[in-house]
Formats: structure tokens, sequence, C-alpha cells
């Protein structure tokens, strides 16, 4: 009895080995695998234009994760093995441009708005985004981590210039990056919400509240650039896809997800 | 001794800043001998033990046990312990919990003697028949009784046929019948031919029963040494005569000797004893020991036999000593008297005696001494 | 559900244990029959860190230990590829995060062993290597289930360190912790419930096997401790 129990537990954590082979004996025709680093702003638009592709490419497995652009910029300076970094500004691209982390030139691919999001029902519609956050109502403000998130910067940038910055400092929640200053809004842990137009628009974001956009004229235009990493084992198969998202196709895709001029 | 049949070991152990171990030892090897290391608990009698097994490695030393040499600190020679020939029994037994009676037995013996699973089997089947537990051979040790237990570790220890078995404490604890029967296994085992048995224990009667030869240890210092009876009776020492608990030692100054009679002042008065060998020079004004055994004191009372004025003559009881009763503590089977006659001597005497002499604590006794008990020690001081 | 991650982590968590047998067990048995106390002390402690320390202030060091400048530098010279974002970065990082997991339980299921036993062995005739496989594995079967249980689960469920270390390649460095943060972060919630709850019921599962074995009866009968 005692014999067959171990022996039982301990053939439990052997089975990841075995299976090693089987595993292996299952796996496809060799296909090449294309990792994109995405800012978090294309979570929603990205599956849309690289269904497309695949189809076009059906040799090609694309794999994209998201996150904070300032977070790819420093794994890409310590060797991440990413072949695209689709960043959420011009910063960050240029810099590793010059660094010599980028096989050619950097491309702009996007335009991103920024927008202030509540939970459906809370505030009215149609109030000014000023109005908004000084609403005696709002208790935290969620926004990206302007330090490496540049939708944070942004809003920070807007904020500054509307003479709020310092006026509304205790009631900023940062999030990692822009999802995250989205759940929190989306959880109740605060009010208002800094995010991308394209998270706005997103299924889930638009069935549970609304937005008001930034004036353009309190922020500089968020011009999204992205590269292809130089030390890519696939550079003809990453300028097919970044070709792919510069075509009128993807823009127009993009367009739809407010990713506007 | 010759070397090639003998056990010799001399070594040395700090075991803490003001206690050390320092043994030097000469023993038989053949035909064979069981030797007991007799002395208090602390005494390092179990250090000792542990260092011939090579569980503790001596500070400086030699053990060589007939022609191979075991340890040897200035050569740097330490034989670890899986490759010494000994069977060593714990009071704990240490029996391995995880396996039968018949696998404890058989432990380590394919690798020691070179023998195959099967042959393994049979030497362990061996030990146990002699030892008397067969039976229990498929038995956890868990399922055993104190005296099994004991006597699984000893099948142990001498399925292998060591050169040297080592006891420690091996009758401690066990009830009467299981005290009885493993003794008498151990001096049956103790005398096939070409091994020595060193036994530790710090119960006297154990080993009277057992041994032929005795050491007597204490404070890490090996006292005596020297065949069972020449120890117990001719003590070389005060702390030997202590250790081995002869109630009655008292300070005497030699007045005469006469005829082999050796005539002493002491506190209680004249003392006369038999000059024998083994009491070292015995000169007139040498100051000594008189050193005898509480049941070689018998009382009476002081009306009782009168001794005729002027002298002893005419009693085979030399020593007269009369005093007062201090004090009767009631054992099993004796009583112990404590008489004060100048000093406070002890003597045992039966159950009967004491009911038939009627006496009681306070009552005025004379206790008689026969000059053939005594036994004399020097002291310096 | 991230099948592959799910992979992924399992694989981590086998080799993690493994490599901790191949450390752990020499480092525990130093421990706890060594000689040298003040060093113990000494490496008891560094063993035991991971177990107070921020994983963020570990993957920290490894970060510049696997960088530019430390045995990074070594290992890509070796294999030409790099520690961080890979396979093998993520299995130094968790041999070292869940050292203390291996070590503690298997040093304190040896010093659980009666020394008098291991003496007994060793006058029976069995070198110190034969009395570790007679004696002391046997006597320490639910240390060394606990350890490896512990360590596997532990593995399993790490986080900090693995993003980190490992960025979150899929494939390579995204464990079924990461895929979970990845399913929330995409606000995924059912795929994430999924993958918690999986994550959820292994550990139990296991953890509920392991003490299982606790039951007295069962160490009376069949573990001896």
């Amino acid at each position: 009895m005692c014999f067959l129990y171990f022996t039982s537990l301990f053939s439990f954590f052997l089975i990841p080995p075995f299976s090693v082979c089987f595993a292996q004996s299952q796996k496809p025709l060799q296909t090449s695998t294309l990792t994109v680093a995405a800012a978090a702003d294309l979570r929603f638009v990205l599956p849309e234009i690289i269904s497309p592709f695949q189809t076009l490419n059906p040799d090609v497995k694309v794999e994209v994760i998201y996150g904070a652009s300032g977070k790819f910029y420093e794994q890409i300076l310590r060797g991440a093995p990413f072949d695209i970094f689709l960043s959420a500004d011009k910063e960050y691209p240029f810099l590793l441009y010059t660094k010599g982390y980028v096989a050619e030139e950097p491309f702009q691919y996007a335009v991103g708005r920024l927008v202030l999001w509540m939970r459906k029902g809370l505030f009215g519609e149609g109030k000014d985004w000023k109005e908004l956050l000084t609403n005696k109502k709002v208790s935290k403000i969620a926004l990206a981590n302007p330090l490496h998130a540049p939708y944070g910067k942004a809003a920070k940038t807007a904020l500054e210039n509307a003479g709020l910055w310092e006026k509304l400092d205790s009631k900023f929640v940062y999030g990692e990056n822009v999802i995250q200053a989205f759940q929190f809004a989306e959880e109740k842990d605060a009010e208002l919400a800094f995010i991308p137009l394209a998270i706005a628009l997103s299924p889930k974001a638009s069935k549970e509240g609304n937005y008001v956009e930034i004036p353009l004229s309190f922020y500089p235009k968020i011009l999204q650039y992205g590269i292809i990493i130089k030390k890519t084992a696939n550079l003809s198969i990453a300028k097919k896809f970044k070709d792919y998202l510069l075509s009128e196709e993807s823009q127009k895709t993009l367009k739809k997800y407010g990713f506007g001029p | 001794m010759e070397k090639k049949k003998s056990f010799y070991l001399k070594i040395e152990k700090d075991l803490s800043q003001d206690f050390r171990v320092e043994v030097e030892l000469t023993l038989p090897l053949f035909p064979s001998s069981l030797i007991a290391i007799f002395g208090p608990s602390g005494s390092g009698k179990s250090t000792l033990l542990r260092c011939i097994a090579g569980l503790d490695i001596p500070d400086r030393g030699i053990i060589r046990v007939g022609e191979e040499l075991w340890l040897d600190t200035e050569k740097k020679i330490n034989v670890p312990p899986y490759k010494r020939s000994i069977g060593y029994v714990v009071q704990e037994e240490a029996l391995f919990p995880h396996l039968k009676v018949q696998d404890n037995v058989s432990y380590g013996l394919k690798n020691q003697l070179k023998l195959t699973q099967a042959e393994a089997r049979d030497k362990a089947r061996q030990a146990l028949r002699k030892v008397g537990i067969e039976h229990l051979a498929s038995r956890w040790p868990q399922t055993l009784s104190g005296g099994e237990r004991r006597r699984v570790a000893l099948a142990r220890a001498i399925a292998r046929e060591p050169k040297l078995l080592l006891l420690d404490e091996p009758l401690n604890g066990l009830d009467f019948k299981s005290k009885e029967y493993l003794r008498q296994l151990i001096e049956e085992i103790a005398s096939e031919n070409g091994r020595l048995t060193v036994l530790i224990s710090h119960e006297k009667t154990e080993i009277i029963q057992m041994a032929r030869f005795v050491g007597i240890i204490d404070r890490g210092k090996l006292l005596q040494l020297g065949e069972l009876r020449e120890v117990f009776l001719q003590p070389e020492t005060v702390e030997v005569a202590k250790i081995i608990g002869i109630e009655n030692i008292i300070p005497g100054e030699i007045l005469d000797i006469i005829n082999g009679n050796v005539r002493m002042k002491t506190p209680i008065g004249l003392v006369e004893a038999v000059l024998k060998e083994n009491m070292g020079k015995i000169i007139s004004g040498k100051k000594v020991f008189c050193v005898f055994r509480a049941e070689d004191l018998s009382l009476c009372k002081p009306d009782g036999v009168s001794a005729p004025a002027g002298g002893l003559q005419g009693f085979s009881v030399r020593n007269r000593f009369i005093g007062i009763i201090k004090k009767i503590k009631v054992n099993e089977g004796f009583a112990q008297v404590f008489i004060d006659c100048g000093m406070v001597l002890t003597a045992l005497i039966s159950h009967n005696a004491l009911f038939e002499m009627k006496i009681k604590e306070g009552d005025s006794v004379c206790s008689l001494l026969k000059a053939g008990g005594i036994h004399l020690i020097e002291r310096d001081f | 559900m991230d099948w592959i991650a799910l992979w992924l982590s399992l694989k981590l968590s086998f080799w993690t244990t493994i490599c901790l047998y191949l450390l752990g067990i020499p480092l525990a048995y130093w421990l706890s029959f060594g000689k040298k106390r003040k060093w113990k002390i000494l490496v008891d402690s560094i063993v035991s860190l991971p177990l107070v320390l921020p994983p963020t202030v570990l993957g920290f060091y490894l970060l510049i230990l696997f960088g530019n400048s430390g045995i990074g530098t070594v290992y890509s010279k070796l294999f030409g590829k790099s520690l961080v974002f890979s396979f093998e970065g993520l299995l130094i990082a968790s041999i070292i995060y869940s050292l203390p997991f291996m070590v503690q339980n298997l040093a304190g299921a040896f010093s659980l062993v009666d020394s008098k036993l291991i003496e007994a062995s060793l006058c029976c005739g069995e070198s110190q290597w034969n009395t570790f496989f007679k004696v002391i594995f046997p006597l320490s079967l639910q240390g060394f289930l606990r350890g490896t249980v512990l360590s596997f689960t532990h593995t399993l469920g790490e986080f900090g360190i693995v993003l980190m270390v490992g960025g979150d390649i899929p494939g390579k460095t995204r464990t079924i912790s990461i895929a979970l943060y990845d399913q929330v972060e995409g606000l995924n919630y059912q795929g994430a419930n999924t993958t918690a709850l999986v994550l959820l019921l292994f550990s139990f599962f296991v953890l509920f096997l392991v003490y299982s074995t606790s039951n007295s009866q069962w160490k009376r009968k069949n573990l001896f401790i």
C-alpha cells in the first residue's frame, strides 16, 4: 500500500519528461514564429490585423506580448528575443534606433488618441473633461504610469496644461499600463481613467461605460512608431508583417479602433 | 603479551576544557576474553567504546587489533568504522525501524563479508538461532519487547563475526528474566575463540557475574586493570575502592609488623591485619588506609561476647570496636547498619540477624572484624 | 486555457525539482550532519533568503548576474544564447527561488533520523554513502515527499521573478501564472477563471496528498518518523 502510494505520487512528477517525446511528435510542420512586443493599447486591434495576416502566411505563427512600451524598451536593451516592437510612442523606438538595436528606420503605424473613460450612469453625458475631473464624486483617477507608459505621459501633460496636475495629485492611481488603468475604473476602484481611444472602443469598455475625448490642444499627438529588432532571425517575415501593418487594409482596421490621424 | 595475539589501545581525547579521556590498555585476543569497563556514569566509558568503534576519533592515540592497525594519529591512520571488524550493541538497540528483524540482522553482511544474498540470510538466521529468537525473524522491531530487541541487536552484532564485540550497558533496563538469559548468552558468545568482548557497565553485580577482566575508569582515567578477583579484593587506590563500592575506608598509621600481622593506630582504635601481597610496601610508621567490606563486619551485643580483659587472645576475630548505632537502613534481603566508633563504619547483616539481635538506632553495639578481611592501601597524606 | 504555458510550467517545475535534488540533497546532508557549525549558520541563512526576500530583489540581482557582466556572458559564449528571456535562465532563477523548500524539508527530515541508527549502520559495515541510501533516505521519505511537492508547486506558482528574468515570451518563458496575468490584462476573465481554477485544484490536490501522509497512523505504520 505504502509503496503503491509513493510510486503513484512520484510518477505524477515524472509525467512531464515522458510526455516530451509525445509533445514533439505532435508538432506540426516547421513554422517560423514572429514575436511581437506590442503596446497595451493594441490589445484589441492587433488580433484583427494578425488573423488575416496569418491566413495570407500560413507558415508563420505570430506571437504577441502586450505591455507597457517602456518595459519593452528595457527588455530589448537586455536582449529580449523580440522580432518586432510596436511602441505607443515615438521616443522609445528612436532611442533604440540610435543605440543600434534596430534593423531599419522606425516606422509610424498609428496615431493614438487619449480619452477619459467612466462607467455608465456615473456622471451623465456630455460633460467637459475638466469638469469631470473636478467633480466632487471623483475620489480616484486612474492612469498608466507616466514613467514608462506613453499614454500615461500624455495624460500627465494634458493635466499639466490644464493646470490640474498638482491639484489632483492625491487622487491619482497608477496602473502598470493602460489596461490596468482601465481595470481600476472598470472594477470601481477609480471613477475615471485616462486610456487610449482604442481601448475605450473595445467591446467591453464601450458596453460598460462611455468616454470623453481629451482635446488635442492639451497634449502632443501620440505618434506610435514600430521597429524591427536588429537581432531578429526572421527579417524577411518581420518586413512582411510591417508592410502588412502599413497596408491600407490594416490602417482601416486601426482607424476603426480609434487610431486617427 | 604477544603482539599478534593482543589488543592494544592508547588514546587521549579532550571532551571539554576540564574533562579528558586518557586510557592505555593491553588485552589478550586469544583464546578469548571478556573485559568489563566499570565506572560511574560520565566517567568516559562510552567515549572509550566509541573510540574503539571509530565513531569518535581521539585527539591522539593508537588502536591495534592483532597486527591490524585501526588508528594511529601520528601516522594519520584512521580506519573508518565500516572497515573495522566490530559488533557494537548500544543500550538503545538502534534497530532499523524500516527493516524487519531478519533484515536488521543481515544488514551490511553482504558488503562486509562478501556474501551472496542467500548466504547473508543464512548467517542472519544462524545468529538469530544463537540468541534464541529465530521465530521473530519476520517481525518488525517496533513490535518486540525490550529483551527481544536487545537480543536482535546482539544477533546483528555477532552475525558479522567480529573480532571485537562492544557492548554498551547490555543488561541495563531489562527485567530480571531477560537479564539472566542475556547474561548467559553474552558469556557464551564471549567465549568464542579469538574474540575480545568489551563491555561497559555501571552495575557492579553484572560485572561480577560475567567478566574475567575488569577495568575501573573514573573521570576519563583508567585507574586499575586486572583480573576480576584481584581488582575487587585488592583495589590499588582509594578511588578504586570507592568505585567498586567498598564501604569502609579508614585512615591509619602502622605501629609494627609481627609474624605477618600488621598493627595500626586508627580513629576507631587499634586494628590488626594480615599482611598479604599487593599491599605495597608496609613498614612501621607508614600511613595507610584500612579498607574492608561491610559484609566482613559482624555485629554482637557488647555484653553478649565480652572479651577477657587485657587482650583479644583466644578470639579468632582480632578486631573489636564498640560504638553506637546511628542508623539502620533496611533493604531487600539485608540491612545496612551505620555504627559510630570514632568514625562511622558500615555493616551488612541479614534481616534474621537484625531481628534476633533486637538492635535499634541509639543502641550500643560491638562490631567484629577478621584480620584477614582487611586490605591495606598506601596513602601519602 | 493556455496549454503551452501549462506545459512549460510543468517542464520548468520538473527540471527545477530534479536540479534541486542534485543541489539540495548534498546541501541538506551537510547542514544536518556536517561539523562546521559557524559555516552552517551562514549557509542556512543564505539558503533561506528567498523565503523572506521579495522576488523582485532576487529578480533584480539575477538580471544583473545574467546580464552583460556576470555569468550571462560566460553562458552566451558557451552556448551562444542569452540567459535572460530563456528557459535556462528561468530554471536557474527557479532553483534559487525554490531552494529553501527543498533544503529545509530535507535537512529537517535528515536531522530527525536518529544518529544512533546512522552509527549502527556504519558499525555494520556500510559506508556513509550506503548508509544514506539504506537508512537515511528511507527514514526521511516524508521530507523528500514534502520537499519535492513544495518545490514543484512553488515553481509552478512563481510569478514575479519569472516576469523579471524571463519576460513574457510565449512558449519560452510564459509560464502558467504569467499566462493567467496576461489573460487578466487582456480582459479575458473567462480564460483567466479556467486557468486559475486549474492551478487552484492542482495545488489543493497535491497538498492534500502530502498532508494525508502526515496522518499519525501512516507515520507509525509506514514512515517510521
